[in-house]
């Protein structure tokens, strides 16, 4: 959807190394203004290297960014990150341990010269559920995720262009974390600020991206709505980090367009598929749990073996064998081992290119 | 801009305070001798008797100390580590004493305390004791042992530190699969140990061989010779041989940086992770051994000095009738020299603490950046370590007093502060390091990406969180700065005296009970200037 607007975060070409390894490259990545984005990537994946580029606190040895409309890293420029006018929320929430946390919340605008705003550094509080008392504390006198939510506070008091996320709420409990990733979803759809949030949880990227990417080794492998990341992965790296997944290899008799004619334990299979498949005689095919229907699988089904079987999430998680020897998951009520007859469902599973590492796990 | 000024000034301040003096000496050593029309003092060393006798006392007095130390070290450590007993902080600052008394004040401790007329023959019934340890104190063992007395706790806290990184676990794991206690110690905590004891041995060694004062005070009597005191009698007694003194003072440096180079790498794995363990169990015999070593160490010389401050007549002993504050009242009086000496000392010391500190905060700054030029401004920074406080006078005296040198330093008593300024860079420095690596980095990123100069966040965020690693530095300088003794010997101008060479003079000169009263006074009063400053200071 071009528009005349300059993007909220506009990223060409960027290539990073450091100490001679290539830790970003060639990334390219456009996010609209005022919207929420997540980059998931496993550690190691270049994930916080991208956000330091983004605050200026790395130079890239190549590439551009710009921050809406204004280039912050290029050929011959690079903005000091305390004129990027950019706010960013740390994994540990980085507060000052020799500052209250008022005077950490109003850091930001004596930094930059602005009016200090005490009506609205305690405003912002309040929204963020932190007693009135507390501002007055030292930041280690309050809950970790009190911490997180001033650090949240630090980071937009100045009405920044965009706010940087580096996993804020992994080092959260479960309880608190969830709570959090509420609030901050809503607080953002509220602000319209745009904000870029790095995480390994896909479910925290699913939950608060309009848009995801996937970093892999320096590599943005996609940059897309939360369903098609899901549902269509590019590669095989994509699938695994969207969720539980397993791969298998097919022949593919037919393939045209976004469906491919698929043959697999003596039967033929209508499944999506991916246009880059192009016409190829193997595909690679990737089964979510919910791909296959278990409990209700036709007589004539084909059968496979159990060899596992979990509680997960309300269900019993099967891991199955088929008679080839290759691995798929399902969702059941009962977890007995043994054999089970399976059905694949109407327009699930996705078909992608033959990937080298099609059944590792 | 700001960036290439700190990289400027950081520069300048090695290079007048460790690079001109260390040029100095190396040029000056490449200079005939005295006495000499042609040839290099450093060649005409190989030689001199004179030198090589100062060259085999020197090494003997350091290996002895290392003999002496490394052992007591040790015991203390294991002893605290392992049985400590009850009240074992108390314990362990007593143990640390002897390290903040400077080795010359131990050394005339021990005078006082020893020979025929000693305390020790005055108050027990032993009657060779006193002149069977004044015989040992005044010779080499000796004058190794009063280093080792004064550098113990060194060894001890290298040791205590190594066994505090070990993980505990090793030692569990040892035990549930089969070891002995001992093989569980050989396994888990020996392979820490045994790098630790180098280091703290090479430290030792690097101490002692750079050491003036004890070998000043116990050496001629002893008839023994080494290099520091050749250095200073080179320069101070006629005829005056620079060339040759530098000479010297460059082997001194030499071996020192030998030792250092030695040592780096040995403490560089030393991070301070202090693990969680379990209470040691506390036995109450562990007192016994402890105490003998505050005893000799710390006691023994301490009430020494307080005894002689307070006697008439040293000859007379600790009788009722010899008793007198006199000593205070002169050393206090309007006009004395001993005031005087203490109030230069007093600013002096502050002066450096200050400056120093603010230098090696600057420093520092540059080394964490890493890459070559941190490496090396590291390296010099870190070098005085390696530089006896002798040869440093040696150096200063050459490129202060150097004929083109028209700045009015040489002969103003801010020499001095130039002098402790070098001597406690690396100790300031050390102190800065460590306060900027507790730091996590995220702090200050998060202070310019939050819209704060690089100078908004060394402000507001990085000298506020160092504070007490700042002020910690600083009243470790101060405390180097009042007791330095040769640097000041030899740089103090014409009528100018500071606490550690009136203290010297007086025990040299017989009023040895003047000198002790400002020991006293001296103690006191830095303590509680220290303890005033680090009050006011770490309040905020």
């Amino acid at each position: 959807m071009p528009s005349d607007a300059p993007a909220g975060l506009q990223i060409e070409g960027l290539q990073v190394e450091l100490g001679g390894r290539p830790v970003l490259a060639d990334v390219h990545l456009q996010q609209a203004a005022g919207s929420y984005a997540c980059l998931l990537g496993e550690s190691g994946s270049g994930k916080s290297t991208l956000l330091a580029v983004i605050a200026g606190l790395l130079r890239p040895q190549r590439g551009t960014v710009s921050v809406h409309g204004q280039q912050v890293n290029g050929d011959s420029i690079f903005i000091a990150p305390e004129r990027r006018q950019i706010g960013m929320v740390f994994q540990d929430a980085a507060l000052w341990p020799h500052l209250t946390v008022l005077e950490n919340v109003l850091y930001p605008l004596r930094a930059r010269r602005q009016s200090v705003d005490k009506t609205r550094a305690m405003t912002l509080l309040e929204r963020m559920a932190i007693p009135v008392a507390a501002a007055r504390r030292r930041p280690h006198e309050l809950s970790g995720g009190q911490q997180q939510r001033i650090a949240i506070a630090r980071a937009i008091i100045a009405k920044p262009r965009i706010v940087l996320l580096d996993e804020p709420l992994s080092a959260l409990d479960h309880g608190v974390r969830e709570n959090l990733r509420e609030f901050l979803h809503e607080l953002f759809a509220e602000e319209g600020i745009t904000a870029l949030h790095v995480t390994h949880d896909p479910s925290e990227a699913f939950y608060l991206g309009h848009r995801v990417g996937v970093l892999h080794a320096g590599h943005l492998e996609q940059w897309d709505s939360p369903e098609s990341l899901y549902q269509q992965p590019t590669s095989l790296v994509v699938a695994r980090l969207g969720g539980s997944v397993r791969a298998l290899h097919v022949p593919v008799l037919q393939h045209a367009g976004t469906q491919a004619l698929i043959q697999w334990e003596d039967r033929r299979w209508p499944v999506p598929a991916s246009a880059g498949l192009n016409g190829a005689t193997r595909a690679t095919l990737l089964l979510r749990p919910n791909d296959l229907e278990i409990d209700a699988a036709p007589s004539d089904a084909p059968e496979a073996t159990v060899r596992h079987s979990h509680w997960h999430e309300g269900r019993y998680l099967l891991t199955l064998q088929a008679a080839d020897g290759q691995e798929f998951l399902a969702q059941s009520r009962r977890g007995d081992l043994g054999p089970r007859r399976w059905h694949l469902r109407p327009d699930h599973g996705w078909c992608i290119p033959v990937q080298s590492s099609a059944n590792d796990r | 801009m700001s960036r290439l000024f700190n990289h400027l000034l950081v520069y300048v301040i090695l290079g007048v305070l460790v690079l001109a003096p260390l040029g100095a000496i190396i040029y000056e050593a490449l200079q005939p001798s005295g006495g000499q029309t042609h040839g290099i003092a450093l060649l005409q060393l190989g030689v001199d008797q004179q030198f090589l006798k100062s060259l085999s006392g020197t090494l003997g007095m350091a290996a002895l100390a290392v003999l002496f130390s490394l052992p007591m070290g040790l015991g203390l450590a294991l002893l605290l580590y392992f049985v400590p007993p009850r009240l074992s902080p108390l314990w362990e600052a007593l143990i640390l004493i002897p390290f903040l008394i400077p080795p010359y004040l131990t050394a005339e401790a021990w005078s006082l305390l020893t020979g025929p007329v000693g305390m020790i023959e005055q108050l027990t019934a032993w009657q060779a004791l006193g002149t069977t340890l004044e015989e040992f104190l005044f010779s080499l063992a000796g004058m190794g042992m009063v280093m080792a007395l004064h550098l113990t706790p060194l060894v001890y806290i290298l040791l205590r530190a190594a066994l505090e990184n070990g993980n505990p676990r090793l030692l569990q794991a040892a035990r549930v699969h089969g070891s002995s206690a001992l093989g569980a110690f050989r396994l888990g905590i020996l392979p820490l140990l045994l790098p630790a004891l180098a280091a703290a041995g090479l430290l030792v060694f690097l101490d002692t061989s750079a050491e003036f004062g004890v070998p000043a005070l116990l050496a001629g009597y002893a008839g023994v010779q080494v290099l520091s005191t050749s250095i200073e009698a080179a320069t101070n007694v006629w005829p005056v041989d620079l060339p040759k003194a530098s000479a010297i003072g460059l082997i001194l440096c030499a071996l020192g940086v030998l030792v250092w180079f030695l040592y780096r790498p040995l403490v560089r794995n030393n991070e301070g992770r202090i693990q969680r363990r379990a209470p040691a169990r506390r036995v109450w015999w562990s007192i016994l051994p402890i105490s003998i070593f505050a005893l000799i160490g710390v006691i023994l010389p301490l009430a020494a000095v307080l005894a002689v401050s307070l006697e008439k007549a040293l000859s007379v002993g600790l009788q009722a009738g010899n008793f007198t504050w006199h000593h205070y009242h002169h050393v206090l009086s309007h006009s004395s020299s001993g005031l005087s000496a203490l109030e230069t000392s007093l600013r002096l010391s502050a002066l450096v603490a200050v400056f120093g500190m603010a230098s090696a905060l600057l420093a520092a700054n540059l080394v964490r950046k890493g890459g070559r030029i941190a490496a090396f401004v590291d390296l010099l920074a870190t070098l005085p370590m390696a530089i006896p406080g002798v040869v440093l006078a040696v150096g200063m005296i050459l490129f202060w007093n150097a004929p083109w040198n028209q700045l009015p330093v040489f002969g103003h008593p801010i020499i001095l502060a130039v002098a402790y300024a070098t001597g406690t860079f690396p100790f300031a420095i050390r102190y800065a390091r460590t306060g900027l690596a507790q730091i996590p980095p995220r702090l200050e990123q998060a202070g310019r990406v939050h819209g704060g100069s690089p100078l908004h966040s060394v402000l507001r965020i990085q000298i506020p969180l160092l504070w007490p690693m700042l002020v910690g530095g600083a009243t470790v300088v101060f405390a180097l700065s009042m007791r330095e003794l040769v640097a000041s010997l030899m740089l103090q101008p014409a009528g100018v005296q500071v606490i550690s060479t009136y203290i010297y003079g007086n025990f040299r000169q017989g009023t040895i009970g003047n000198g002790m009263a400002l020991s006293v006074i001296g103690i006191f009063s830095s303590a509680l200037i220290l303890g005033l400053a680090r009050g006011a200071l770490l309040r905020r």
